[in-house]
Parts: structure tokens; sequence; C-alpha cells
């Protein structure tokens, strides 16, 4: 009886997810051009909130925001991408993700659509293409009638930007 | 090491570590009151329960060392011994090891051998030798205890046979009253159960049938492991326990093992008859079973047992549970054989005694030790359940947020109120709806945090033995008395009061204290006593650390503190004498012209000054001089809800820790001005300097005001004014831990939810104060 469950079971997970042929990404604007992520690091899409500015944090950190009795730290991404700040507007998102095991929201100027695009259109980063620093990006679809910019978070938020954030905070101490 | 469920292993981790903790402070109490043999049954149980669950899972190195100590122990239990020191010196040895042992398997490290000669100390007290006298060699067997759980479990004719170990304890079964109504009725569905159980016995012994059979009473096991529950009676789940892994686990053995292992699974059956008969009866027989099980263990896991523990061929399940200790009399068993079997068993004539006696009473009443019910295992079990640390913050969680979304409601109801359109009923029922909601959201709340509390027995019960180490190392007599454990406190308070009470508790036995001849010569009694007394003061906790001790000397104090550079000699004479003694608590200071390794390094009271102020609390010091000290630490009785001042800083809203703040000021003009660079206030007879929040907490220049008013907040003995633009109120706030990134920054300690949704940051006030310090204030 049990086997007979289990062999089910493992048939079902055998299927679907193996091929990996596809991607699903959400994609967002920042500064004029296109960016995306895997849809699975992204835990939930807000409206701008009220954002509690963070003393002696570093300059990309805009401050903490309340998710549901979580206090979470929120990034301008415009400024971790060394663009020109601007005032948020109607359409500013907070993008809340999960990367290596912390939870975080990003600041895009708007966010666009849910898309799924073949892993075959996906090129490794050329140099040069973006103002963005290229460690951040893993690779660059090209869809018919434009650029879609794929990001890497791990690159992003990941240890890089917390050891930065750890040792000004231990030089400002 | 094998692999062992991790669950299982989880849970023997946690109840057993229960055990442990407690059996220090009960080794302490029954050293100063050998002759409590409630004590000594007490601890002798917890070491018992401890092997027996290690022999299932066949850790060798715990099960012989806990064996070894369990025997002394049962030395005393008989009155072959009186515990004294030595032997208790042995005990608390053996419990040091098996919390080692404990931290290892939560490592998952291998296990560290018991010291042989720690092992054949405690054999030796067991065999009723009393320390000093064992003079004599060693017995020979006893080098072989270290080795595999075959031979600590092979000695039961050494031990166990012969002691009130070995035999069956009968208790009055305990139930609650809802429960007893049910008692028939249940052991009826167990005697089902059993005679389905001996059904598939037979299919067990066939090899053709095996496999169903396994299954089938696999399927039985999980019904009876549920329905002996009922009885909240240990011993008939593992017996239950045991009966299940061996029959699962009976498909994957030799032939060999199998002829082993199956009288002995017909052995447990046997069991549990007896015992359902015996609940019939309104009785909880408590079988030695500790071997059997261990032997059963053995078998599952395929080790090869010894000749003294191999049955014979086509042995019977009676013949069985004699060789693993149980006599089980009642049993029908043809005497002859038993009695054969009987002289085979027992090489020696001395051990023979009990076994012999056995099969010419029909009755087991020659060998039942009857026990009254407080006495002995209590059959009645705290109603409570295990729950995961996280799940308690989730709902912590979940709670802050339905206080949020109950701070809606009521402000919703007051705008419909207000609104002229509503009828008169409708704003009374909106009203009350909201008020209930509000009564009721506080209860959970209060009931979530409650969930958390436990009693600070949990910590203390650390402590006799430390006092009791620390006098013996210093050579002086000393009492440690504790009130009022029970007080509950946050978990997280717990695990945070540790350390400082250890580090008061050892300044008390080294430096409060005196040696007794010191004592003798100023007229006080020999003995110096230190109580450690805690209690609830509104929403804080108090732990006292009283000592009779020399006390403290303004003066030495002072002379001290003036060196140091801590103050002056103009400011001395005006300093009062709680201050005076605060000094003790900075780092570096120590009056103690030798360093002990107990303490007098200086370095003790400054970490228990950071460890306290981590917690938000308070430390007071009282002293008279030749009299002794008392010590108060003063704490919130949880971190997770604290109450705060709301204060404006510029256009941003932060919360001040109540418990920093002395008092709120409005400076006039002329109170105010510059020392050094430094923007003071004068406040009565002294000058408070003042920090600018606005600078502090790095304000944009668009954010800031105008800030009239002086928060005077004070952290350890220094204080300070903290200058904000408004005051908003008092609060009781939830405190939020900051994320990763930011928990780090100066300034603030954490992040608390407001009635709006918003997150306003909480002041670090001892942060705020070092960072002013070190900066000088420049902005000033």
């Amino acid at each position: 009886m049990t086997a007979t469950a289990q062999s089910t079971a493992r048939s079902a997970l055998d299927s679907p997810h193996a091929g990996g042929e596809h991607l699903q990404l959400v994609s967002f604007e920042v500064g004029g051009e296109e960016f995306a992520i895997d849809i699975l690091a992204v835990q939930e899409i807000n409206r701008m909130m009220d954002i509690t500015r963070a003393p002696h944090s570093p300059p990309e950190v805009e401050g903490v925001i309340n998710l549901r009795g979580r206090i979470i730290p929120v990034l301008d991404l415009r400024r971790r991408f060394g663009m020109e700040t601007r005032e948020f507007d109607q359409d500013s998102r907070i993008v809340v993700v999960e990367v290596a095991g912390r939870v975080l929201g990003f600041i895009v100027d708007r966010v666009h659509e849910v898309l799924r695009i073949s892993k075959n259109i996906v090129e490794p980063p050329p140099a040069m293409i973006t103002s963005v620093n290229s460690d951040f990006i893993s690779g660059v679809g090209k869809l018919e009638d434009r650029l879609l910019i794929l990001l890497n978070l791990n690159k992003l938020f990941g240890k890089d930007l917390i050891g930065a954030v750890d040792s000004a905070v231990e030089q400002a101490a | 090491m094998y692999e062992v469920d991790p669950e299982i292993l989880q849970d023997f981790l946690t109840e057993s570590g229960e055990l442990l903790d407690t059996l220090d402070r009960d080794l302490v109490r029954l050293e100063n009151m050998p002759q409590d043999e409630d004590l000594l049954n007490q601890v002798f149980r917890a070491l018992h329960t401890i092997k027996g669950s290690a022999s299932f899972m066949a850790l060798t190195n715990l099960v012989a060392i806990a064996h070894a100590a369990e025997d002394a122990l049962n030395a005393a239990r008989r009155g072959d011994i009186v515990i004294n020191k030595l032997i208790m010196d042995m005990l608390l040895d053996a419990v040091d090891l098996l919390k080692r042992q404990f931290d290892e398997l939560r490592a998952g490290a291998d296990l560290t051998a018991p010291e042989p000669s720690l092992v054949q100390g405690l054999q030796a007290v067991g065999a009723g030798k009393m320390p000093g006298e064992h003079g004599a060699p060693p017995r020979a067997e006893v080098q072989e205890i270290p080795e595999p759980p075959a031979t600590t479990d092979s000695t039961p004719q050494d031990t166990d046979a012969s002691d009130a170990n070995s035999v069956l304890i009968v208790n009055e079964l305990n139930l609650p009253e809802n429960k007893a109504d049910l008692l028939d009725f249940m052991v009826v569905d167990l005697e089902e159960s059993l005679v389905e159980l001996r059904a598939h016995l037979t299919h067990l012994r066939d090899e053709a049938t095996r496999s169903d059979a396994v299954h089938e009473i696999t399927v039985l096991c999980e019904a009876l492991a549920r329905s002996v529950e009922f009885y909240e009676f240990g011993q008939m789940s593992s017996l239950v326990s045991v009966l299940e892994i061996a029959s699962a686990r009976i498909e994957d053995l030799d032939e060999s093992h199998i002829a082993q292992v199956l009288p002995r699974i017909e052995g447990v059956i046997a069991l549990l008859e007896n015992q359902t008969e015996g609940l019939r009866a309104g009785e909880a027989r408590q079988w030695p079973i500790d071997t059997l099980c261990g032997r059963v263990a053995d078998i599952v896991l395929g080790h090869d047992l010894d000749a003294e523990s191999t049955l014979p061929e086509g042995a019977t399940p009676e013949q069985a549970l004699h060789c693993d200790g149980v006599e089980l009399n009642v049993l029908q068993a043809p005497s002859a054989a038993r009695a054969v079997e009987v002289d085979e068993a027992t090489p020696t004539a001395e051990q023979s005694d009990a076994p012999t006696n056995s099969p010419t009473n029909p009755e087991p009443a020659a060998e039942v030790k009857s026990n009254k019910p407080a006495a002995v295992h209590p059959a009645k079990i705290e109603q409570t359940i295990r729950v995961e640390i996280s799940r308690l913050e989730q709902l912590l969680n979940l709670v802050g947020e339905l206080v949020l979304q109950k701070n809606r409601v009521s402000g919703l109801s007051r705008g419909i109120v207000q609104t002229s359109s509503v009828t008169q009923e409708m704003r009374e029922a909106v009203t009350q709806v909201s008020g209930d909601l509000d009564r009721v959201t506080s209860d959970i709340q209060v009931a979530v945090m409650r969930a958390r509390m436990q009693s600070l027995d949990r910590l203390f019960g650390k402590y006799p033995r430390l006092i009791r180490d620390l006098a013996r190392k210093t050579g002086k007599n000393i009492t440690l008395s504790i009130e009022g454990g029970d007080t509950e406190v946050d978990k997280s308070v717990i695990e945070e009061l540790g350390d400082p009470l250890v580090h008061l508790l050892r300044n008390s036995v080294d430096h409060g204290v005196e040696p007794p001849e010191d004592r003798a010569a100023t007229g006080k009694s020999e003995e110096g006593i230190i109580r450690l007394v805690a209690s609830q003061e509104g929403g804080h906790v108090a732990v006292r650390v009283i000592d009779n001790g020399r006390g403290l000397d303004r003066e030495k104090l002072l002379k001290k503190a003036i060196e140091r550079g801590l103050t002056t000699e103009e400011e001395a004479p005006g300093l009062s004498d709680s201050e005076v003694y605060q000094f003790i608590l900075t780092a570096g200071f120590s009056t103690a012209v030798e360093v002990s390794d107990i303490s007098g390094r200086g370095v003790g009271m400054d970490v228990v000054r950071n460890n306290i102020e981590k917690l938000k609390g308070t430390i007071d010091i009282e002293s008279t001089l030749g009299e002794g000290t008392t010590i108060i630490i003063k704490i919130p009785l949880t971190l997770a809800i604290m109450t705060a001042m709301m204060v404006g800083v510029g256009s941003e809203l932060y919360a001040v820790p109540l418990t920093n703040i002395l008092e709120i000021v409005r400076p006039e003009k002329d109170q105010l001005s510059t020392v050094n660079g430094r923007r003071v206030m004068r406040i009565r007879d002294s000058v408070l300097p003042l920090i600018d929040l606005s600078e502090m907490l790095e304000l944009p220049e668009t954010r800031r005001q105008e800030s009239p008013f002086a928060v005077v907040v004070e952290q350890g003995n220094r204080s300070a004014g903290l200058m904000v633009s408004r005051l908003i109120g008092q609060q009781e706030v939830v405190i939020k831990p900051l994320d990763g990134v930011l928990s780090r920054s100066g300034g603030v300690s954490g992040a608390t939810v407001c009635d709006d949704g918003g997150v306003s940051l909480i002041v670090d006030v001892s942060k705020l104060m070092q960072i002013a310090q070190e900066t000088g204030l420049a902005a000033a």
C-alpha cells in the first residue's frame, strides 16, 4: 500500500521541472532599463509604504518597514546600481525577496510583468551593456523587441553587501 | 556510533537532559541529608531512567557511567554505605561526565569513555565498600566495564539481580478522576489487543508467515502505544516500543539472532499481560526491564550477545525473562525446569537467594516491594506538551499583528461613533464590540507571553553545586538558601541571567564570605549564608544575592576609585554609598589583594553589568561593613514587550525604554551652557551632559526641528539628557529585532510597530551614551 503511494509520488516528482527548459521571471524597471529576477525568489510585491529611516545604515538602505509584524530592511535599487535617485511615485514598488536566508525589500521604479522565457534565449552578460555593475548580472534575455537584464540576487544583496555594510558599521562605531 | 533515529535522540536529550539538570541540585541536597530516602530514591530513579533510555540506543559509554553511579546509589539505598564527601565527589564527577556526553551527543561527536578509576571506584562503593577501605584490589570483571553494552548489561547477577532495582515495584495506579471511570473499559481494550498480539506471535515464529505477522504486529503496536498512554504509566509505553522495534527489525536478522529475540518478544508480551492484570487491580507494576530492553536493542542491531546473556536453543519466554533479570513468577512455568535454570544462572550463593525464593512463592508478594504512591516514581505525569520555541515566537508575532489590527478597529470605531448619520444603537454596539476586542486581545497577548515563561528554578537548580564546589575550594563553610525559585520569567531572560548570577555568587563566596576563622574571630557564626531570593515586583523580577559576609568598605573602594581616576578626592565625600558601591561594577575594578582562580581579576563584575543592561535591567548594591552585602538585580519579566516613552526627534518618532528614564525636563536658557565644547545643563546641583538626538541619529537637515525637551536617562552610574523635539507619551511596545544589515548599526537596539502599522526604532541608551562619550559630542 505504502509502496504504491511512494512510487506514484516519485514519478510525480520526476516529470515536470526536470527539463528546466523555461525560466519564470518577474520583470521591473529601474532607471529606464528592464530587469528580471526568478519568480521563486520573490515573496511579494508591495506598493510604497512609510519607510522608517535607519540611522547609521549604509547609503543603499532606505530604511525599514513592517512586513506583517516582521521588520525588514528596504534598499533603493537605484542607489545600489549607482544611478541618480529620484522621488518615489505612484508606480514605485517594493519587491520583497529572500536572499541567502534573509528577507529584504528593494525599491524599483515600476513592476512590468510575470513572464516565461526559454532558457535558450538567455546569454551570458556582455561587458558594457548597461550602466549596472556586470557582477550583478547573471545573463541577458533577448526578447523580440527588447533586452531583459537578469539579476543575480546573491551578488546584489548577498555577502558582498552584507560584508560591506558590516565593515561600514564597524568603522562608524 | 550507529545511527539513532534523530527524533528519538532528540527526545532522549530533552527528557534525560532535564533529569540530568536536576541531578546536580539533588545530589548536593543529598550530601547534606544523606538519610533522606525519598531524595535518594529520586536521584537513583533519575539515573536509572537515563541509563534505561541510553541503553536502548546502545550508548555504551553513557550507560557504563550511569550504571556505575547507579550501583553506588543502590548500595546507599540498601544501607550498605553512607554517602560521604568522597562518594559524593565521585557521583558528581559521574554527573559531569554524563553532561559532557550529552553535549557530545548533541554535537554528534563520539562519547567520551569514563575513566576506569571512576567506574571502579563507584563499583567498589556499589559493592558496599566505603572509599578509603577500598585498598582492596579492584575486582577482575570491573576492568571490562567500559566495553560494549553487553558487558554492563551482563552484570545483573553481580548487582541488579540481588538488589532492590531488580525486583518488581508495585505502585498504586494513580489516574486522574476523569480517567479512573474509564479504566475498566480501557483495560478490556488492552486485553483484546494482547490476545490478538499472542495470535500473531505464532505467525512470527514461522518464517513463511513472518512478514505478514510483522505488519500486523506493527499496526497493533501503534494502537497499543496510543492505548497505554492512557494509563500514564511509562514502562508500558517502553515495552510497547521495544515490541514494535523488535518485530519491525526481525526480518533483517539471521536465524541465531531471531532465536535470541523471539523468546524475549514473547517475554515482553508476557510482561504486558502481567501489567494489564495489574492495571485491573489498580496497580502499576514496575518491572526491572532495563537489561531486557538493552539486550533486545543489542540483538536487533545485530550485535552478538555474550555467553551469559545468550539463551539456550528453544528457550521459553520465562527463561528469557529470567536471564534478563525479570522474575515473572506469576507465569505458570514448570517449576522443575525453572529450578534448574536458576541453578545454572546464579553462580554465587549470595545472589541465589532472591531467585530461589521465587518458585516456591505462587504470588509475587515475597519479593514485591510495595511503596506508597508518593514515594515512588509518580505515575501521574504533569499534563504538558513540548512546543518548539519558534512556534511560540510565531504566535507572539501574530499576536503583535492582532494588536495592530485591533488598534485600527478602535480608530475606526471612534470615527464611526462621531459620524452623525449613525444611530445611537449602532454607536453603542460599535463601542461595545471594540471594547471587547480590546480586552480579548490583551488577554491573548498576556497568555502568549505566559506560555514563554519558565520558572527561575531552572536556573537556580545549578547553583547549590556551584556553591558547594567553590566553598570546598576556598575552604569556607557556606550554605546557599534559595527562595522564590518558582518566580516565572521569559525564557530569553532566563538564558541571559545565568552568567551574571554565576559571577555574583562566585563573588559572594570569594570576597563576601570570610574564612571560618575570621568569622569566628569577629564573633560571627562560622557558617556563611548566601541567600538567593527571587520575587516579582510589578512588571519586573527582582533577584537578590544576599551574603552575611564582610560587607563593602566605602573608604577602601573610594581610595581605589580615586587611584583609577573614576572619581576625585573632591567629589568623593559627596557620593552616596550606593554610588560608591557601583564602582565594583566597573571593568578592571577589583579590590581583592590576591587574584584567585575564582574571582579577583575584575572581569566578572563588569560582565554582570553588561549582561544586566542588555536585559534592560538595573543593579543596586546595599551593604553594611562587617554584616554583609546585598546585590539587587531588577529585570523586566520579558524581553519581548517593554514600556517606552515615545518621543519625536525632528519629524521622526523613536521609543526610549522607560527603565532608562529618570525624568523629563524642559531646561530654561540659563540652565544650558557649554563645558569643554560639550553641551551640558545644570539640573539642581549637578551638571548633566546633553546628547542631541537629531545629531546622533543622523537626521537629514530637512527633518530637523527645535529640541526643547531633555529626557534624562541613566545607564549604570552615568546619566545624560537626550534632547528631543516632542513628547508623545508612554506606551507598551512589542520589541522586534532588526534584521541582519541593521542590527549592528549604532544608536538603535530594535524596532517596534506603531498603531498605524509604521515602524519606530528603539533608542539604545547605553550605546548612545558610549558613542557620545567617545566622540566627545563633537557637534555641540
